[in-house]
């Protein structure tokens, strides 16, 4: 446990999911399907078996995995704390918005300098997307 | 050891399907003369080990599902993580090849040593101000001369704060150059263009511009080569450019003579099974133990075997400047030739050593990881680490270095234990038979974390006795490690083929010929008479300490204000 999530592998981890999403196997194409985790112990388990370390905050303990469907909208709303939580941080002298590195490593470009209100502005329009946009 | 990047070569149409041993390896060697069948994977097929070298990797990382594990801490108290980095840098020392043999499965057109002065500092000097002045200061006695006198200084950069990027930051990176007027077709390079990239690192090695770490240990070498030509030149004034040349040589000799110390008395001394070390190091070099051809030059069973024990010795995160850890991949951006558009370094990576090195005895905030079969995510990560063959291969540097081990034709593991205990019976005192110490506890581990029903690809009927039979040199150096020295230091074998290797670079490359011959296990002060032949005043020399450890080094530099430089 640690104090934030924490996903060693970006690209496995993704691969993971999608193994999950479609019951295709893709790390081994001609392997088994990879189970769905019903607990936390399971998911860092299964996880850690394709090569991925995953981290989750302090006090996080429960799972839910929801698949979406094409005809039902699902908002998926944070958690009061974290929200407050990153806000916090935004306000710092020197502020860095939190983006995964990975952004900046596939689009090879440092994430630029920006203001507070910018930073809060990319904060909300992160969780709006993240919220209601069904990755596909 | 060609860095991150992975130089190739065309495929052969007909390619290998046998490997034989190579009396030519390019400017290395075997430990002792091979045979074919004393090597690893004898008369197998290389492309079937190169499989059986995945489903080894990807047990590799099922180590974090060991069930003892939570209680079994991965810091190594016996090395900070700073020696991390200074092994990689000494690595880069000793070998210098353009290609890997895993990237090529083998084949050897275009591969050769190039580092032929192992251990003389030429990852950072090159070929001097004549062949690489790139990483050399074009200073104004310089421009004075018309380019007679050469250039000496080492080049340090500016770094950057991407936060407040008008802030003038110190020079606490390498020099890093923006081509202009160039025909670079990814390149907008006319002059004034703000999207000018910093594409060019001004180093001797483009290894040590792979990631910030490197580069800092990188950085802290130019600026003591500095600060000792600085002696130099106040003793000494370097008036013309024969003057120039002697004492850019004599800081060269100076700073090589310490470097090789503060390798012997310092990094040998907390990696190496303390037997060994005492075999080889104690009271002195002793060279004349040697089992190896130190003329032939360095053997494959250590770039290719033993020295890979750094790649487990890399952390997930490290805490470079206070108590905030910042994830290691953040480092891998920093490199002029791989992403010019982060560089320079920014002030997060201005590395504090203290952080890294043990100091006046206060531990370290980041010690390496211990040397077991166990490797931080980083080091197995497949976005840093691609499979270099889909078919083949799997993610990370464990598999890299495995399938390296399948190409470099190197000795089998209980074969060479077996030899070396044959060759020179002192070492059967201390170096075990492999049957007896090794083989049953090797079974179990592979058998251990098995999940057939787990995502990960698991051992197929045969691969664990193949592998009990015959492991990879890589794997067992670490395997070695954990169950002789719970992971703390290397055990015999990895120890013995490294103190051959680096006891073999000093006598292959002495301090001097003739009669001027430096001994780095001596005091520099009783010394001062070889470097009076030369017309150095010994004046030169009466700052420098007699430093053993590179700890002493940055005690050093912090004292001559040499590690915060503006």
């Amino acid at each position: 446990m640690g104090t934030t999530l924490k996903i060693s592998d970006d690209v496995r981890w993704g691969k993971l999911v999608k193994s999950w999403a479609t019951g295709r196997n893709y790390f081994d194409a001609a392997g088994q399907p990879i189970p769905i985790p019903r607990t936390l112990d399971e998911l860092v388990r299964t996880a850690s078996g394709v090569g991925v370390d995953i981290v989750f905050p302090d006090g996080m303990v429960g799972l839910a995995v929801i698949q979406y469907s094409p005809q039902t909208a699902v908002v998926k709303l944070p958690p009061k704390a974290m929200v407050e939580e990153t806000e916090a941080q935004l306000r710092q002298p020197g502020a860095v918005y939190p983006m995964p590195p990975f952004y900046e490593q596939f689009f090879e470009s440092p994430l630029p300098a920006m203001s507070t209100e910018d930073l809060f502005n990319l904060h909300a329009a992160r969780i709006g997307d993240y919220s209601i946009r069904n990755c596909g | 050891m060609h860095g991150i990047s992975l130089s190739t070569i065309p495929e052969l149409v007909d390619g290998v399907t046998r490997l034989a041993v190579d009396a030519d390896l390019s400017g290395t060697q075997n430990l002792l003369a091979l045979t074919d069948d004393s090597m690893f994977g004898a008369g197998k097929e290389p492309a079937e080990l190169r499989k059986l070298m995945r489903r080894l990797a990807a047990r590799i990382s099922r180590e974090t599902l060991r069930s003892d594990r939570p209680g079994r801490s991965e810091d190594n108290p016996n090395i900070p993580s700073g020696y991390t980095y200074l092994l990689q840098f000494i690595a880069h020392d000793m070998v210098n090849t353009s290609i890997s043999l895993a990237a090529t499965a083998g084949r050897r057109f275009g591969f050769q040593n190039a580092r032929q002065q192992p251990l003389t500092l030429d990852t950072i000097y090159g070929g001097g101000p004549d062949v690489s002045p790139q990483v050399y200061e074009y200073s104004a006695q310089c421009v004075h001369s018309r380019g007679l006198m050469p250039r000496t200084k080492m080049r340090c950069g500016r770094a950057q704060d991407r936060v407040h990027p008008d802030e003038k930051m110190p020079f606490a990176d390498i020099g890093r150059a923006m081509p202009v007027e160039v025909q670079d077709s990814g390149l907008d390079s006319s002059p004034g263009n703000p999207e000018c990239l910093r594409t060019e690192a001004l180093v001797a090695d483009a290894r040590n511009d792979d990631h910030a770490l490197i580069a800092q240990v990188t950085l802290l070498f130019h600026r003591m080569h500095n600060f000792i030509l600085d002696q130099l030149n106040s003793a000494t004034p370097a008036k013309t450019a024969s003057d120039a040349y002697r004492n850019l040589i004599c800081a060269r000799f100076i700073l090589t003579l310490l470097y090789r110390r503060i390798i012997v008395k310092d990094v040998m001394y907390r990696l190496l099974d303390p037997s060994v070390y005492r075999y080889y190091f104690l009271p002195d070099i002793n060279s004349g133990k040697l089992v190896c051809d130190p003329d032939a030059g360095v053997p494959v069973e250590f770039s290719h075997g033993a020295f890979r024990c750094g790649h487990a010795m890399t952390r997930n995160s490290y805490r470079v400047r206070d108590d905030t850890p910042i994830p290691a991949t953040r480092a891998m951006q920093f490199s002029s030739r791989r992403a010019p558009q982060f560089v320079p370094l920014s002030k997060e990576w201005i590395v504090k050593w203290e952080q890294f090195f043990e100091i006046n005895g206060k531990k370290p905030a980041n010690l390496s990881r211990r040397l077991r079969p166990d490797f931080s995510s980083l080091a197995r990560s497949e976005f840093y680490f691609p499979p270099l063959l889909l078919s083949s291969d799997g993610p990370g540097l464990p598999n890299r270095d495995l399938v390296s081990a399948v190409y470099a034709r190197i000795w089998s593991v209980p074969k060479l234990i077996d030899a070396l205990r044959a060759k020179n019976p002192e070492l059967a005192n201390f170096l075990p038979t492999y049957q007896r110490e090794y083989a049953a506890k090797l079974t179990a581990w592979l058998n251990e974390t098995a999940d057939p029903k787990g995502g990960s690809e698991q051992f197929e009927a045969g691969d664990i006795a193949a592998i009990v039979d015959d492991p990879p040199l890589p794997f067992f150096v670490l395997f070695e490690a954990d169950i002789k020295h719970d992971g703390q230091r290397l055990g015999p074998l990895g120890s013995i083929i490294i103190a051959e290797a680096i006891i073999g670079a000093m006598v292959k490359s002495p301090l001097g010929k003739g009669p001027f011959v430096l001994d780095p296990m001596r005091l520099l002060k009783d010394q001062t008479g070889e470097f009076r032949k030369l017309g150095v005043d010994e004046k030169a020399f009466s700052v420098i300490s007699e430093m053993q450890s590179f700890e002493d080094l940055l005690v050093f530099m912090n004292a001559h204000g040499l590690l915060h430089q503006g």
